[in-house]
């Protein structure tokens, strides 16, 4: 299982884990993806276990049930405490990487690429033509 | 008596600290102290909660502010796996304790040096 799952944790987030077979954040030290000891705050165990995803070649999985999107996005990036998921979502979209592995959830499906680029979580592809 | 609550959400660089205690005080008749958790929303840190409450009510006046006892219902303690630890909890929980019994400490209350990320309890 290479895969993990980010979301609000009071809301069923180790259900949705189970669900989609990835690990949750209560399983993330136990499974190396960071060290509790090595760091000094979410942000940089978030970075840890994101730069382990990808190279194990692993999913994200993100629930946005209970995510005020419009409003995470406006939040600031460097700040994690008491805004985690918030916080993960911005790192996400912001680290191409990341993004690229990662499928978003709302209400038990997978949001379309159009959905995303609504949400403002993609950017939607710039199709514009050079004029000749 | 009453309800106290204390939240800390603090972020200084790459260091984060965070908790929130809610917890509720109320006289027991029969002069016993008991401290009870929520079964659902106060599961993690309770030894943290635990010494923040008994630290409390060490550095105020049975006498004067419980002489009948007490029940402590701690119904909330929300942390982080990172950002929150048991000590951190015990200081958020402690000052939380004063709030609910309407006192201040006779000595120096707990405190927090987030520079530091040291957590001091006056004697």
């Amino acid at each position: 299982m290479g895969d993990i799952a980010c979301g609000k944790q009071h809301l069923q987030l180790e259900e949705f884990a189970a669900g989609v077979n990835a690990a949750w954040m209560k399983q993330w030290p136990e499974l190396g993806l960071y060290d509790p000891d090595a760091v000094s705050g979410w942000g940089e165990a978030f970075a840890q276990v994101m730069k382990a995803t990808v190279a194990a070649g692993g999913v994200v999985h993100f629930n946005l049930t209970g995510v005020d999107v419009t409003e995470a996005l406006a939040g600031n990036p460097d700040l994690f405490v008491g805004r985690y998921t918030e916080f993960e979502l911005q790192q996400i979209k912001l680290n191409p990487d990341w993004l690229r592995i990662t499928k978003f959830y709302l209400d038990g499906r997978v949001l379309t690429d159009a959905e995303l680029v609504a949400l403002g979580i993609v950017e939607p592809l710039d199709d514009a033509r050079d004029p000749e | 008596m009453g309800i106290g609550e204390c939240k800390v959400a603090q972020q200084l660089g790459r260091k984060g600290y965070f908790g929130r205690v809610v917890l509720e005080a109320l006289p027991n008749e029969d002069g016993e102290v008991t401290v009870e958790f929520d079964k659902d929303r106060a599961t993690e840190w309770q030894s943290g909660a635990r010494f923040g409450i008994d630290y409390a009510l060490e550095h105020v006046s049975k006498r004067t502010v419980y002489p009948k006892g007490l029940k402590v219902r701690v119904t909330t303690i929300e942390g982080h796996d990172v950002d929150t630890t048991s000590s951190l909890i015990a200081y958020i929980a402690a000052r939380a304790m004063f709030q609910a019994l309407g006192v201040e400490p006779a000595n120096e209350q707990p405190s927090v040096d987030f520079e530091k990320g040291l957590v001091e309890f006056a004697k």
